[in-house]
């Protein structure tokens, strides 16, 4: 079967990289994937693209770089409203694994991009440490990869974890980083070290760079200490406005939890639960006072329990998005200040009624992320110029809106997501992929909201 | 060459007199930053008072194709805001504004010359207060925080400045304006933050920056560590460290330190008899404060401190920190001039390179000192010197590059927090190749073609494969100075 990409395809097989067209994938169809070895063999492939690129009269091609799959739906939306994916070359990072370096003693680790986030989580927690971010190592299959998180995934998606709260967003936890570049190089910028400014640190690019950019071949991180003791501290059957007031009140109380979530995904009415963790005397003395704080029927586990019990809530998303049905429901993801997580959450749920839906909800409310899933038959059926409105009146409250997954009206909702004014930041994004992607290999096709709507998606 | 007498008109119709310092004698007075063995004379010094004057005045600039030096306080060490002969200096001193507090988001917008610790001042009614806290606080702006992603001793805990840039005001090389991030959670994107801060003034110019604000902790306890080597002292560090303690702040004074600081005017009190000390600082919850502090006194028990003294009142811990954050400038009883290394190191390798650096001192007849952020593998091997005796900063740098090679062989860096700027530009190549400077240059390229913002600065001149085949170690340095000389700069 011919596509655009047959002559690429061989020959790269002739430099020794593996390349495979995955025809009965439902989500990428006639997309070609190519299964570098190592670093120095991405490089290739993109030494390769370029020269296709170049060619005269070859068709344009697009490189997409794939670690396990479990967040490329709502990384790269774009690639579903494309539908034909034939000029497409998946770079999968499957056999790019390994730990290159982790040192207990010095709270730092070094591995390659494809390696799974459970194999690391398990290999530091061997030396007292843990991950940030606390994601789930497992995601929706999205039927191009394993489904399960890899280290350059979970840093190309910017994913953090609900404990955020205490340790900050995944871009503060990358140390360093080797990519392999537009340019067909591979460079290396940052280091391993927990504290270093030398040179610029072009790797913070592809933090949450969605793999448009480039592709992270291996990258640094500085790990966490594993508490010493967890609680969770919980109470259900609460109203939205009352579940946010009470983390409000948490959060300018002096306990720092590890995580809050806010969530109606498991049982009727919304749960908080509010998760501890650290040394043993201070958690148990800041469960006492939240369970006070939170009065008749809050409930707490520890331990093991508890560690278990976050890590649930943490995955609740799999509830609205499991694999399969996924495609059928919308989701949204905005994050605002924290003082504002109330009236965003009004605001959004107001909207839904009036929908006649009943929206599942995830709110990590400190960090003011939200999380909002419409079920199947309103996310099939919605129209663009509705969710815009809501859209529009919940960045009027000075939230971020952003996709948050599904696939069945990924065109319409990416339409009323579109920005009426660009980005502060716009100008330079553009220059610096005009500059380390010259011919624009990995980024994301532009979105032409004219064409959105007729889209089959 | 002389700025066209056209372009400063318009300049001085732009920011009035007072915003502009074109006289020879009184720009001297910018010619170097707190590394004094780099010098510059810029041909105009800028004030801007708000962003809006900034842009203008750098679209200005852009016409007539000036070189442009951002500056802050000019406590820098790294020769980051040295100016460039025949350019010009924007300065943020008339833009000392803390624009807004919001207590409850806990964040704050301040213009780039709010001094670090004015910030703090402005927000301590709230029990908030701004993290990093570089010794040079009670000078250094915020605007030169994110040029070069400061630290301090308390970045242990909290983190360098890049972890507490949450927007910035951006002028362009160009005198375009950006706004980047906001006070909430990051929207979608390229971290742009994330690029910018720490980039040494080479991309843009900051003119407002937001920040997040931290709320005091429950309880502070300040520890002081006395040990009779300085060898244990460091291995205390790595065990805290194994141990994954994590005290605010894990600071290493060792005897010459000690001296100089106590026969300063800043007398903290640290035990003259001993080789090292320990400052530690360790806050957060009261049973959390005293777990850590339990496991840190067994530590140095093990690791044979002969005591551990603890601050009894916030007058304590405050002397106890002053000394420390006097270190540098009590360093000049010892000798007029002090060469501040800034090296790192993984944490497990402490005991390694300080003894590394007395040796190489040693050998040289230099008299070295050690202050630095041990917790953070963060270290200032300094060199107290003369600069009017040109072997003796031909040492002085030949032992710089020796400290920096060996940290650098170790797995560490050139530099933890005081940039790279004009002192680290050659030695760059230790630690990146070609390719990856390639990319940075490409990166910086994409935000200023013109190449106008702090030329010269950062980036090695020649290649990596050049510097790297003109070794031996040691003739970088002696180059150095002959540079120097021809650059008219003077050592």
């Amino acid at each position: 079967m011919s596509s655009p990409l047959t002559d690429l395809a061989q020959r790269l097989a002739q430099s020794d990289v593996d390349v495979v067209r995955d025809v009965d994938v439902a989500d990428g169809a006639g997309a070609w994937r190519a299964l570098p070895q190592d670093a120095e063999a991405v490089a290739r492939i993109v030494r390769a693209a370029r020269e296709h690129e170049r060619a005269p009269d070859s068709a344009a091609l697009r490189l997409v770089p794939l670690g396990g799959g479990s967040r490329i739906a709502v990384s790269r939306p774009d690639l579903a409203v494309d539908g034909a994916l034939d000029d497409t070359l998946f770079i999968d990072l499957a056999r790019l694994t390994g730990i290159v370096e982790y040192e207990p003693g010095d709270g730092t680790l070094t591995a390659r991009a494809g390696t799974p986030w459970h194999a690391l989580s398990e290999a530091v927690a061997r030396g007292g440490h843990e991950l940030t971010p606390d994601v789930s190592p497992f995601g929706p299959t999205s039927g191009l990869g394993s489904g399960r998180s890899t280290l350059g995934g979970v840093i190309g998606a910017g994913a953090s974890g609900p404990d955020r709260i205490q340790r900050g967003p995944v871009r503060h936890h990358v140390l360093g980083a080797l990519v392999a570049t537009g340019s067909g190089t591979l460079a290396r910028s940052g280091g391993r070290l927990v504290k270093n400014v030398t040179g610029f640190d072009v790797f913070r690019l592809h933090v949450g760079g969605r793999g448009t950019l480039g592709v992270l071949c291996e990258a640094s991180l500085r790990l966490m200490p594993r508490a010493e003791h967890e609680v969770l501290v919980s109470q259900s059957g609460l109203e939205l406005g009352h579940a946010l007031e009470a983390a409000e009140r948490v959060r300018r109380s002096p306990v720092q939890p590890r995580a809050l979530f806010v969530t109606n995904v498991q049982r009727d009415g919304q749960t908080l639960a509010v998760h501890l963790a650290g040394r043993t005397r201070q958690v148990e003395g800041d469960a006492r006072a939240i369970r006070h704080e939170l009065g008749v029927g809050a409930t707490e586990i520890s331990g093991e329990a508890a560690r278990t019990g976050a890590a649930q809530l943490r995955d609740t998303r799999a509830h609205f998005e499991p694999s399969g049905s996924r495609a059928a429901g919308l989701a949204l993801a905005v994050t605002s200040v924290p003082s504002a997580a109330a009236a965003v959450a009004s605001e959004a749920l107001s909207w839904c009624k009036g929908l006649g839906a009943s929206p599942h909800i995830l709110a990590w409310p400190v960090v003011a992320r939200l999380e909002l899933a419409l079920p199947a038959p309103v996310g099939a059926t919605l129209e663009a110029a509705a969710l815009r409105g809501l859209v529009q009146r919940l960045r009027a409250l000075g939230a971020n809106v952003a996709f948050g997954g599904g696939a069945l009206s990924v065109a319409r909702a990416l339409e009323a997501l579109q920005l009426e004014a660009p980005r502060g930041g716009a100008a330079w994004e553009d220059a610096l992929r005009a500059g380390l992607d010259s011919l624009g290999l990995f980024a994301p096709r532009a979105l032409d909201v004219h064409t959105l709507s007729g889209a089959s998606t | 060459m002389a700025l066209d007498s056209n372009l400063l008109r318009r300049l001085r119709a732009l920011l009035g007199d007072g915003g502009v310092i074109a006289d020879a004698a009184r720009c001297l007075a910018y010619e170097s930053d707190g590394l004094g063995l780099e010098r510059g004379v810029a041909e105009v010094v800028l004030l801007p008072a708000h962003t809006h004057e900034a842009a203008a005045a750098m679209r200005l600039l852009a016409e007539a194709r000036v070189p442009v030096v951002a500056r802050g306080a000019g406590t820098g060490l790294s020769g980051g805001a040295t100016p460039v002969a025949g350019g010009a200096v924007i300065g943020t001193a008339r833009m000392r504004k803390v624009l807004h507090v919001d207590a409850v988001d806990r964040w704050a917008r301040v213009q780039a010359g709010v001094v670090n610790v004015d910030l703090t001042r402005a927000c301590a009614h709230e029990r908030l207060f701004y993290a990093p806290d570089p010794s040079s606080q009670q000078a250094c702006t915020i605007g030169g925080n994110v040029a070069n992603n400061s630290g301090g001793p308390h970045c242990f805990r909290y983190g360098s400045t890049g972890r507490h840039v949450l927007g910035l005001t951006v002028v362009t090389a160009t005198g375009e304006v950006l706004e980047l991030g906001g006070p909430g959670p990051e929207d979608e994107g390229l971290d742009l933050i994330g690029l910018f801060v720490g980039s040494e003034g080479m991309l843009g110019l900051a003119t407002e920056v937001i920040v997040r604000l931290v709320p005091e902790p429950e309880e502070v306890e300040t520890l002081l560590a006395i040990f009779k080597e300085l060898d244990p002292c460091c291995d205390a560090v790595s065990d805290m460290i194994a141990a994954r303690l994590e005290p605010s702040a894990i600071e290493i004074l060792d005897k010459l330190t000690i001296e100089a600081v106590e026969a300063s005017v800043l007398r903290a009190g640290y035990p003259k008899d001993a080789e090292a000390v320990l400052l530690i600082e360790v806050d957060g919850g009261h049973e959390e404060v005293d777990a850590t502090v339990k496991d840190i006194l067994a530590i140095c028990a093990r690791r044979g401190a002969i005591e551990v003294r603890r601050a009894k009142d916030a007058y304590e811990r405050k002397k106890l920190w002053a000394g420390r954050k006097g270190a540098f400038g009590a360093m000049g009883r010892i000798a007029p001039d002090l060469y501040v290394a800034d090296v790192v190191a993984p944490r497990t390798k402490l005991r390694e390179i300080v003894r590394y650096a007395t040796d190489v001192a040693r050998e040289r007849a230099l008299k070295l000192s050690n202050v630095f952020h041990a917790g953070d593998g963060n270290l200032h091997p300094n060199i107290s010197y003369d600069r009017r005796d040109a072997d003796q900063v031909r040492r002085v740098l030949e032992a710089g590059d020796l400290i920096m090679q060996r940290c650098v062989d170790l797995g560490g860096a050139l530099t933890g927090e005081h940039g790279v700027g004009l002192e680290k530009r050659e030695q760059m190549c230790m630690v990146y190749g070609d390719v990856d400077l390639d990319e940075m240059t490409r990166a910086r390229r994409a935000l200023d073609p013109s190449g106008r913002l702090n030329p010269g600065k950062l980036m090695p001149i020649r290649g990596c494969r050049e510097v790297r085949t003109r070794k031996p170690l040691g003739e970088v340095a002696v180059e150095h100075i002959h540079e120097q000389g021809h650059a008219g700069g003077r050592v």
